[in-house]
Parts: structure tokens; sequence; C-alpha cells
């Protein structure tokens, strides 16, 4: 058994989607340990919900161990890349859906809860003001930063995952720095945190 | 030299970090140390960046790794017990019935086959179920019936009853509608001879009907009909 996960271990992604497709399970919980954790912290990111997010994995691994034999490494997209989609495409879906995170929060409310923090130092509230920011994004706007500014992918491969092209992902993310930084002129606790 | 304006376009496209602004990034970092604008624009940015990485991820459940393990298992137990039960179901009901309904309509066909009358008087001449005595019987009165329409005298035609061979006991001649009918026959032709003769304008058209062919359906009742027809055309044609 240990031999079994020691050698998945040293697979490579493809290997392992090859075995997944041949619906070997050792196969997928290695690939499941290696991506959950970047999986969860997008989601997390687009949804500021622990539930939500946990429920994105599950689907998208699920969707994974369902739909192996649709990835194809011929068309030249990274396990990854094709993983990321999905669970991109999750979180839109998951987002038109009624819950009760911070996104369906009254913007007031969101203000009123960016503006205590300003006020008041401390870690967990600059933390809310932080979500508070990045919340009043639009949802493709939030996923283009998410996953160039917190993934550390390039334009190009956000632009393959959200399904657009290049420019248009550079207009997103030209929109969503636009509206972050100008927030932050107006929290100086943000500038004294983490500024100069 | 960069100018600001596209300072500020690439900052926004690639963030704080001047190092992923590619080729243009040393320009930029030259811009930077002389223009206070550009310092300003990029300290502000540094400081959303820096705040947006700080934003902790709460860590994932433990059970939420095992939680998909077991939906994955699950899933596959699914489709293993689905394709087993179909198997089995197919293997209990689906085949046995199948293979029943064959062999019924296979015995049926058959026997419908097996049951069927000769159609024809070449399946009659060939049936296994027809009795040699009624096939000569049946030839008899064929040679019978034509003589009759030729005008033959008695003599020629009219065997003596019972003087057909038998080649076993068992195909002894049926007393039934053929033997009566070849009983008829002999009493009309004897009767015909009694008649007075016919003048040329009576005596039948040389372009009469010709004489009626052995019948189709060689059914002994339906035989018996034919026998019939034939006594009164040859009736008719000689009156």
């Amino acid at each position: 058994m240990e031999s079994t996960s020691q050698f998945w271990a040293e697979a490579s992604d493809e290997a392992l989607m090859e075995a997944i497709v041949k619906q070997n399970m050792s196969a997928f919980q290695e690939l499941m340990k290696r991506h959950s954790g970047y999986v969860y912290a997008a989601a997390w990111r687009m949804h500021m919900d622990q539930d939500s997010a946990e429920d994105i994995v599950q689907e998208t691994f699920i969707r994974v161990w369902k739909k192996a034999h649709s990835w194809d490494v011929s068309k030249g997209a990274a396990v990854s890349t094709w993983m990321y989609r999905i669970a991109y495409n999750l979180c839109i879906d998951h987002k038109r859906r009624p819950a009760n995170n911070m996104q369906q929060m009254p913007e007031d409310m969101q203000d009123e809860m960016s503006e205590q923090a300003d006020h008041k130092i401390a870690r967990t509230e600059l933390q809310t003001m932080v979500q508070g920011l990045l919340a009043r994004l639009p949802d493709t706007q939030r996923a283009a930063i998410i996953l160039c500014h917190f993934e550390g992918m390039s334009n190009a491969e956000a632009a393959n995952i959200m399904g657009k092209s290049v420019k248009a992902v550079e207009s997103l993310l030209v929109r969503a720095r636009k509206t972050l930084y100008e927030s932050v002129k107006h929290r100086p606790a943000l500038l004294q945190e983490y500024g100069l | 030299m960069m100018n600001e304006k596209r300072f500020e376009e690439l900052l926004y496209i690639h963030g704080s970090d001047i190092e992923r602004w590619g080729n243009e990034s040393q320009a930029a970092q030259e811009l930077l140390q002389q223009s206070p604008a550009a310092q300003e624009l990029h300290a502000r940015a540094r400081a959303a960046d820096a705040a947006l990485l700080a934003l902790e991820v709460p860590p994932m459940r433990e059970n939420a790794q095992q939680t998909i393990m077991h939906k994955i298992a699950q899933l596959q137990a699914n489709e293993v017990q689905h394709s087993s039960f179909w198997f089995s179901w197919r293997k209990r009901f689906v085949i046995p019935g199948v293979a029943t309904t064959l062999a019924a309509v296979l015995l049926y066909v058959g026997a419908a086959t097996l049951q069927q009358p000769p159609q024809t008087e070449a399946e009659y001449a060939d049936s296994a179920t027809v009795s040699v005595a009624q096939k000569t019987e049946l030839a008899q009165l064929k040679k019978t019936g034509a003589a009759i329409l030729r005008g033959d005298a008695e003599e020629d035609y009219i065997a003596p009853v019972g003087s057909v061979q038998l080649t076993r006991e068992s195909d002894a001649p049926p007393i039934g509608p053929i033997t009566l009918a070849q009983a008829e026959l002999r009493e009309a032709a004897s009767s015909m001879r009694a008649a007075p003769e016919m003048t040329p304008q009576q005596k039948p058209d040389a372009a009469a009907p010709a004489p009626i062919s052995a019948p189709k359906n060689l059914d002994l009742q339906l035989y018996d009909m034919h026998l019939e027809a034939i006594e009164e055309e040859a009736l008719f044609g000689l009156l």
C-alpha cells in the first residue's frame, strides 16, 4: 500500500490522469493531495466562505473523477489548468445561487465593516477589510485577480482558464486593480500596515 | 525612458511586482527612482497587493478530503453494483425469458408447418399424409373424367371396383366420398350410353372449353365437388 502511494507520489499529473481514467483510486488520491489546497484557496477567495469553498473542492474533484476521460493531453492544457477551469466554472455557478457569504451582504454593511477596520487596527479586522475590498469586485474581476495575483499565473494562463482572450483578462485586471488601489488610498490603516 | 502613463498602465496590468513586467521592467525601475508620482502610485499598489496576499485562507477541514474519497468510493461502488445487478438480473430473467419465447415460437412454427394440408396437386401427390390407395384412386378418377370427356367406351375407362392393387392392408380404400363419386361416375356413364345420339348441332363445339384440369386444392371434400363438376360437364357435353 505504501509502495503504491510512493509510486503515485513520483508520477506526473498526466500519468495520474491516465490512471484515473482507468478508475485508479490511489492515483486520484494523489492528485487530490497535490491540488485540493490550491483549488480550495481559490474557491475560498471567490466566496469568502469555508463551507462553499469545500463544496466547490468536493464538486471539482468529483467532476475530475467522472470527466477524467475528457481531459486530453494532446490539447496542451496542463492538468492544473483544466482543474482550475472546472473550479472557476463551479465558483461562478455557485455565486449565482443564494448564499450567506459576504458578497450577499448589503453594501452599506460592508462599508461599515471596512470603516470599523480603519479605526481598530486588529489583524482580523484588517482581514475583514481586505475581504470587503475583494468582495466588492465583480466576479470576473475577482477571478482574474485571484488567478494572476494569488495563484501567480500569467495573464495568458488566466485567460485560458476563464475562457477569455488575454486582452479581455488584462482589461479585467486593470479595472480590478484600479478599484483596489483607489480603495487603499482611503484606508490609511492599510497603508500603515502594508505600505512604506 | 518610460513615461508615467505607461508606468500606471503596466502597474494595473501586472501588479506592483515590477519584475513581472517583462522587458519593460528595467525602464520602469529607472522611472520609479526619478518620479515621485510614480513612487506614490507604486507604494499604494504595493500596500494593496501586500494586503491581498496577507489575506489568510482558513485551512480546509481535515475530513474534507476524506469526504471526497468516501464519495468517490461510493460512486465506484454504485457503478460496480449497478453493472453487477444488471448482469444478475439479465442472467436470471432476460436470458431464460428470451430462450423460452424463442423455443415456443419455433415449436409453434414447426407444428403449423407439419399440420398444414397439401395445397397443390403436386404437394398432394408427394404428401406423406395421403395414403397410397387415395393417390391411386385419384389417378384413376382423373383418367375416368378425361375418358368421359373424350366419349370413350365405358369398358375402356371404368375399372371394376376393387381392381386397385393395394400394397398393404392398411392402405385399403376408404369408403368415403371418392369411392362414392367413382360409383356415381359409372352410373352417369351408363346413362350417357343409353341417351340418343346427338345431331351435329347438338354436339359440343370443337372450341368448347378445355377439360377441367385437376383441382388445385385437393382437399377430399373439394375433390368431391370437383368430381361433380366433371360429371356435369360430361353430361351436358354429351346431351
